[in-house]
């Protein structure tokens, strides 16, 4: 559900730009929060560093609901560098750092649904809403100390979604 | 392929169960009508006079307390016959949608409609005008209706005994209160709606209010929500109707006549989705109380029909 995963990545981005204004990345030579969703953006493209990215893992939808309710797992997968002048040994607290922004990133854990395939884009009548993240797996590749944490996004079909 | 003869019966494969419920009539003690031979297939997105619609429900059991007992006779003993002890069923099911229908079968006892009310705490309730019918409401042009309201169309009560509301029974007063509650109908109704969209005093409404065009003197209030209660003496009567159909074109209905609450009262189910969400939807647990079928006297408290696919064999 396009509309669902595209409002959970505004409500991230956006909660970002308040919770820590000085997180951003520059993709395709625009500056912007540092939320991305892997699959709208280039295929060659590799996570980028001190990032949120997201990944849209399994979908199903419950008929069982009046409105079909529809829920996605998304793996949100952010890494750290640390800065140079530490020679990265600050890697551990950027990480941390960025888990407590991601906590604040999600909370409250519903936002309103926004149709974004549409100019300007069209609010709709329901909430997306999402679950408790999972326990964040940390794991170091090479000089990076990379975070993944998994929450289960729900969100209902409305006409036309 | 032309089939000349019939295909063997197999299982019915089907998506969901439907619900629909009617009042029953409590002064006359008069279940609402139905007939499988002439309505069974009727179209569920219009169902006979006087069902509503319930919505796709889920979890249906039938729990049947018919106590067929043997007869035991001669040494060693053997069964010489059977005999029915007692008749009685009772039927929980799981609604998906927190309707004002839902929430008072999982209710079971009396439930009431939260009347908006204006600063100083008194219900509002606008008077409406003749030309109204079932779906339009002609109000003053500044009604304070807006398009979205839930409202319940009733007249005031003025102390009368007995069942209270119109075409849904949704209380009962055993006896004149000392102090009259004008507002006691709009309370305990069921004839409610959505508000669709109001233009100068004119206000439509999303599905047709049950009762259909608003009595005499009726006047209109706000819901706020539903509210019942654990405690109370009056028991809900309806008449349900589960309908399976089968994705080969046979039918399944089971018709209970008259169901009344059994349990312990409101009750709801929740299951946990993932970490932090859960689901909470309304149970309803019912007892199925008999009726005499006229075809020979006997009694029964729930009748089931199949209707066949076509070209099936039997």
């Amino acid at each position: 559900m396009q509309q669902a995963k595209d409002t959970f990545l505004v409500t991230l981005r956006d909660r970002l730009a308040v919770v820590n204004p000085a997180r951003v990345v520059t993709v395709r030579g625009a500056q912007r929060p540092a939320v991305l969703a892997v699959e709208n953006e280039l295929r060659e493209m590799d996570d980028p560093a001190e990032c949120f990215v997201l990944h849209w893992l399994t979908a199903t939808r419950d008929t069982s609901e009046p409105l079909p309710l529809h829920s996605m797992s998304c793996e949100i997968r952010y890494a750290a560098l640390g800065v140079p002048e530490f020679s990265g040994m600050d890697r551990g607290r950027v990480l941390a750092a960025m888990d407590v922004e991601l906590g604040r990133m999600l909370e409250p854990r519903f936002a309103g649904l926004v149709d974004y395939g549409t100019v300007p884009p069209a609010a709709g009548q329901t909430r997306v809403f999402w679950s408790e993240r999972e326990p964040a797996v940390i794991t170091e590749q090479g000089d990076r100390l990379h975070a993944s944490s998994k929450i289960t996004v729900f969100a209902l079909e409305e006409a036309g979604g | 392929m032309m089939a000349t003869s019939g295909l063997a019966a197999g299982s019915l494969f089907a998506n969901g169960v439907r619900a629909f419920v009617a009042a029953v009539d409590r002064n006359a003690g008069a279940p609402a009508a139905f007939d499988a031979a002439s309505m069974g297939r009727f179209d569920l997105n219009a169902p006979p006079m006087g069902w509503l619609d319930a919505g796709v429900v889920v979890d249906v059991k039938r729990s049947a307390e018919n106590g067929i007992v043997p007869i035991w006779s001669g040494a060693p003993a053997t069964v010489k016959s059977q005999a029915r002890g007692k008749i009685g069923e009772t039927v929980t099911v799981t609604f998906p949608g927190w309707t004002r229908v839902a929430v008072a079968l999982s209710a079971g006892t009396q439930t009431v409609n939260l009347l908006r009310t204006n600063g100083a705490g008194g219900v509002i309730a606008e008077a409406v005008s003749g030309g109204s019918s079932a779906t339009v409401l002609q109000l003053a042009a500044a009604t304070s209706v807006q398009a979205g309201d839930i409202v319940v169309v009733e007249p005031d009560y003025t102390g009368a005994t007995g069942y209270v509301g119109s075409g849904i029974a949704g209380a009962y007063v055993s006896t004149a209160p000392s102090s009259n509650d004008q507002h006691l109908a709009r309370r305990v109704s069921f004839n409610v709606a959505r508000v669709l969209r109001v233009l100068n005093g004119v206000v439509t409404l999303a599905s047709a209010l049950p009762a259909g065009a608003p009595a005499a003197g009726a006047k209109v209030s706000v819901v706020q929500g539903f509210r019942d209660r654990n405690g109370g003496a009056f028991l809900q009567e309806w008449s349900a109707l589960f309908v399976v159909d089968g994705v080969q074109g046979d039918r399944l209905l089971l018709h209970y006549p008259r169901l009344q609450p059994a349990g312990e009262g409101a009750a709801e189910t929740q299951a946990v989705l993932a970490a932090g969400v859960s689901r909470w939807r309304p149970v309803a647990c019912l007892r199925a109380l008999p009726v005499t079928d006229a075809m020979d006297g006997e009694q029964a408290v729930c009748f089931r029909t199949y209707l066949p696919a076509p070209m099936r064999t039997v």
